[in-house]
């Protein structure tokens, strides 16, 4: 398979290498980026309860919307 | 159920709690009530605009038809008692959670979190619906926490707080496995990339990206390694601290060998390593590890008597007003007022009122129990009655029952489980064929005896084992779940396979204690007499009355009920269209036959009910199919009245044992235990607490969603006890697909060992072996740990509708 790509490279790509490099450091970040947020996600609880969410963003009330969040429990 | 729901004229249902109407229904605005509780709590959301409430479940409410008492919450003016339930608090806010167990629907979702539209000084109200919690945050200035539970209260939604709520909060949720999950799925993804080019055989053009990849490949397993990999590095340590060699070891010694190989071989630039396959098996581990950990929030499998009991309870004082007390601080010699409905939490002698105890909980039987001045009472029972003052006589701690609960069987034992055996023996074979793969490089050419060796290590990691254990385990926990039997963890499903002994409770476990059934003896009774008896019946609360009333009720003739009186623990007595009817105790009704519940008219005794045990539904399928290599035993608190009974349910010979005491009961399995027996026991009260304990694996029957069940290795919801032979069968498969998953990936294991040994396994081949053999093992477990229990519960079906 060695043979299909040629030994010696032109110089333009050299080049096109380090964009490979600078390409997959940012699809890394990108993806860590994903991962924070899945930590953060669990972090706060928001995988604990599966049934109250789904319901809950059902219940428009028109002339109140409850803003506080217990989120310094726990 | 009973009659009463199948006459047209009670279709009526309370618009609030849809139980059925009494014939003198409240209605409010053409809406039928069945009690004032019910109409105030429509009125009140009536008012606040949430009678969206009734629209989104058909009769979401809970009964309110007996009223809490109402100072019932004065133990939370207690500042000590307060300052255990709050989380948070400042000037201007309180942060409390309740556990409300009557949370039930999307109704009761919408109603607590418009907590503010109620009580405006209740700033925020959130649920957390598996958990049956309510988070409020309130002004502390504006409602005190007393009257934020007696507002939820006023609801239905009565808030139970223990004992156990108080000091020590709750153990959080353990989301570390979680983390490790997500990171190691991230670091997994990442190096798969990174070395698909190496795997797939094309020499990089460039060697500067070569390394680049490599680099950042070992860069990304480096949070694997250390991080996600370290339960196992954990349990493998334990095992071995304890001279134990457990599954994880020979995992573990894997992982360290494939690092240490693949960074060796990228430091020192000779090839790219085994990264992908490493962070991989890690991945699938824990994803099967979390699967198989997943436990039930709403369900608590180690009960400590603190979360039977109350927090306070109201002790009298010689010279002063009576006071709430926390039931730590209650000491022998305290005089404690027990009111209608409150568990009694220490052992004491009855000075005052008559005693009427419901023991439900600790006997499983529901008819209370009556006591006069100066019996003892044991704790554990609910007072139904009139108030009662009680000496105590032993510390709470110290208390029969609560000793009884807290008995501690012997320190478990690690438990050469079925996995942890099969892995030691498939270690053994692997560092065997690793020496000989050794022995013969180092005769021939020994630059490859240290790529032979770490080759072998590394194909021959028993993950495909732990693969398939955790995989089957999890998905069986999962599909019994569903059918309402909840393991405590997967060490139970081995547990219950393997058992060759079962163990039956009677009362509460093979009787249904709830709705007592009552026969009748004596003179027979007219349709007349029948229907006074079911009206008199009506007005009162008693288990037994109600039993009456269910069984002749509702009127439906017209009867007017002049006068009526109720002495609790005797029985009623009233005056219908002009006759005077008695229905009560022997002594009460004036005679001296045998039976249960007296009934004379006129000053004639007419004859008695006798409340006989109803066994639950199924039973005797569910006995003929249980495998007849298990043995089984039954054991009873009660006398050997039944004795005959039983024998149509069970075969004779099997061993029956009648006036158990709770200790005997423990002491019958530890004797089973003796002769080698592995001791499956099913009981429900508190009674069978220590026997639950003792036993290999004890199963605590629920009765309702919301019934406190004694400290078990598993809880089964009472209507599906007659499955049971159908969840042992389950259980047993587990093995057996664990060990056929297993035999496939030792094909797997022969082909990748066989290019390891000849020191030319590549990271091609790893790379395509490692995914093969995990998506094949997860195919096979997941498939057929589904099918069979399709198939078995199919199996079930079919045989709970013939007739028993």
């Amino acid at each position: 398979m060695t043979t299909l790509i040629p030994q010696r490279l032109p110089e333009k790509y050299f080049y096109t290498m380090n964009v490979i490099i600078l390409l997959l450091i940012a699809s890394i970040m990108v993806a860590a980026g994903f991962l924070l947020a899945f930590l953060w996600g669990v972090k706060n609880h928001q995988f604990d309860d599966n049934y109250a969410p789904p319901r809950r963003i059902l219940f428009d009330d028109p002339n109140d919307i409850n803003i506080h969040h217990p989120e310094n429990l726990n | 159920m009973s009659t009463a729901t199948d006459k047209p004229q009670t279709a009526l249902r309370c618009t609030h709690c849809g139980d059925p109407c009494p014939a003198n229904a409240i209605t409010l605005e053409d809406k039928p009530f069945c009690c004032e509780g019910c109409r105030m709590v429509w009125q009140l959301l009536d008012r606040n605009g949430l009678c969206k409430y009734y629209d989104l479940n058909a009769h979401p409410g809970q009964s309110l038809r007996q009223p809490v008492r109402k100072d019932k919450f004065v133990f939370l003016d207690d500042e000590k008692i307060a300052a255990g339930l709050i989380r948070f608090q400042n000037g201007n806010e309180t942060h409390v959670v309740f556990y409300l167990p009557a949370i039930h629907c999307s109704s009761c979702l919408y109603l607590l979190e418009n907590l503010h539209r109620l009580d405006p000084a209740i700033q925020s109200s959130r649920i957390d619906f598996g958990a049956k919690e309510i988070a409020i945050i309130f002004d502390p200035s504006r409602i005190s926490l007393r009257q934020v539970a007696e507002l939820l209260t006023s609801l239905g939604y009565e808030p139970y707080i223990s004992l156990n709520d108080l000091g020590n909060p709750r153990p959080g949720v353990d989301r570390r496995l979680i983390y490790r999950l997500g990171v190691a799925g991230f670091c997994f993804g990442n190096i798969m990339l990174l070395s698909s080019p190496a795997s797939l055989g094309l020499t990089a053009p460039d060697a500067t990206l070569q390394q680049a990849f490599r680099y950042l490949s070992l860069l990304l397993a480096l949070p694997v390694f250390f991080y996600s990999a370290q339960p196992f590095y954990s349990n493998a340590w334990k095992g071995l601290a304890n001279k134990y060699l457990n599954i994880d070891t020979p995992i573990v010694l894997a992982i360290l060998v494939t690092f240490t190989r693949s960074a060796w071989e990228v430091l020192s630039g000779s090839g790219s390593g085994y990264f992908d396959s490493m962070s991989g098996i890690v991945f699938f581990m824990l994803a099967g590890r979390v699967l198989q950990d997943r436990t039930y929030r709403q369900l608590s499998f180690d009960r400590d008597y603190t979360a039977y009991f109350p927090v306070a309870v109201t002790v009298l004082q010689a010279q002063a007003e009576p006071v709430v007390r926390s039931l730590p601080d209650i000491r022998c010699g305290d005089t404690l007022r027990i009111h209608n409905g409150e568990l009694i939490p220490a052992d004491g002698i009855l000075t005052r009122g008559r005693a009427s105890i419901d023991y439900s909980f600790v006997t499983g039987e529901s008819i209370p129990v009556t006591k006069t001045v100066g019996e003892l009472v044991y704790a554990g029972g609910r007072q139904t009655g009139a108030a009662i003052e009680l000496l105590v006589v032993k510390e709470v701690a110290q208390s029969y029952l609560t000793q009884l609960w807290n008995r501690q069987s012997a320190p478990e034992i690690p438990e050469s489980s079925f996995i942890n055996t099969l892995s030691r023996n498939f270690t053994l074979i692997v560092f065997i064929i690793a020496a000989a793969a050794a022995t013969y490089w180092q005769i021939h050419n020994p630059a490859n005896t240290g790529k032979a060796v770490t080759a072998v290590l590394i194909v021959a990691c028993p993950c495909a084992l732990l693969l398939s254990s955790t995989f089957t385990n999890g998905n069986l926990l999962r599909i019994l779940g569903r059918s309402g039997f909840y393991l405590r963890n997967a060490d139970v499903l081995g547990t219950i396979g393997t058992a060759t002994h079962i163990v039956f409770d009677k009362t509460g476990t093979l009787t249904d204690t709830t709705t007592p059934v009552l026969t009748y003896t004596g003179v027979p009774l007219t349709h007349y007499q029948e229907q006074a008896i079911a009206l008199l019946t009506a007005q009162s609360a008693h288990p037994l009355s109600k039993a009456l009333a269910a069984k002749f009720g509702p009127p439906n003739i017209s009867l007017t009920l002049h006068e009526f009186w109720e002495y609790p623990g005797k029985g009623i007595e009233g005056y219908v269209n002009g006759h005077h009817y008695t229905i009560g105790s022997a002594a009460f009704v004036n005679t001296d036959t045998a039976g249960q519940v007296f009934v004379a008219c006129d000053h004639k005794v007419l004859g008695s009910f006798t409340n006989t045990p109803h066994y639950r539904e199924g039973l005797k399928s569910m006995i003929s199919r249980l495998d007849p290599r298990l043995k089984l035993s039954l054991l009873s608190g009660d006398n050997a009245r039944e004795a005959g009974q039983l024998t149509t349910l069970f075969d004779a010979a099997i061993p029956m044992l009648f006036t158990q005491s709770p200790l005997d009961k423990c002491r019958y399995i530890t004797f089973l235990q003796r002769k080698g027996e592995k001791v499956i026991m099913i009981g429900d009260g508190l009674n069978d607490a220590a026997a639950l304990q003792q036993s290999d694996a004890g199963i605590a029957v629920s009765a309702g969603s919301n019934n406190f069940t004694p400290a078990s290795d598993a809880i089964l919801k009472a209507e599906n006890l007659k499955k049971l032979p159908e969840f042992i069968r389950l259980c047993r498969s587990g093995r057996k697909i664990i060990l056929a998953s297993f035999a496939l990936s030792i094909i797997y294991n022969v082909i990748g060992l066989w290019f390891a040994v000849h020191a030319s396994l590549s990271p091609l081949l790893a790379a395509i072996l490692m995914p093969a053999s995990t998506l094949s093992i997860l195919l096979i477990t997941y498939g057929s740990s589904n099918l069979l229990s399709r198939i078995t519960l199919r199996n079930d079906n079919a045989h709970s509708a013939t007739p028993s």
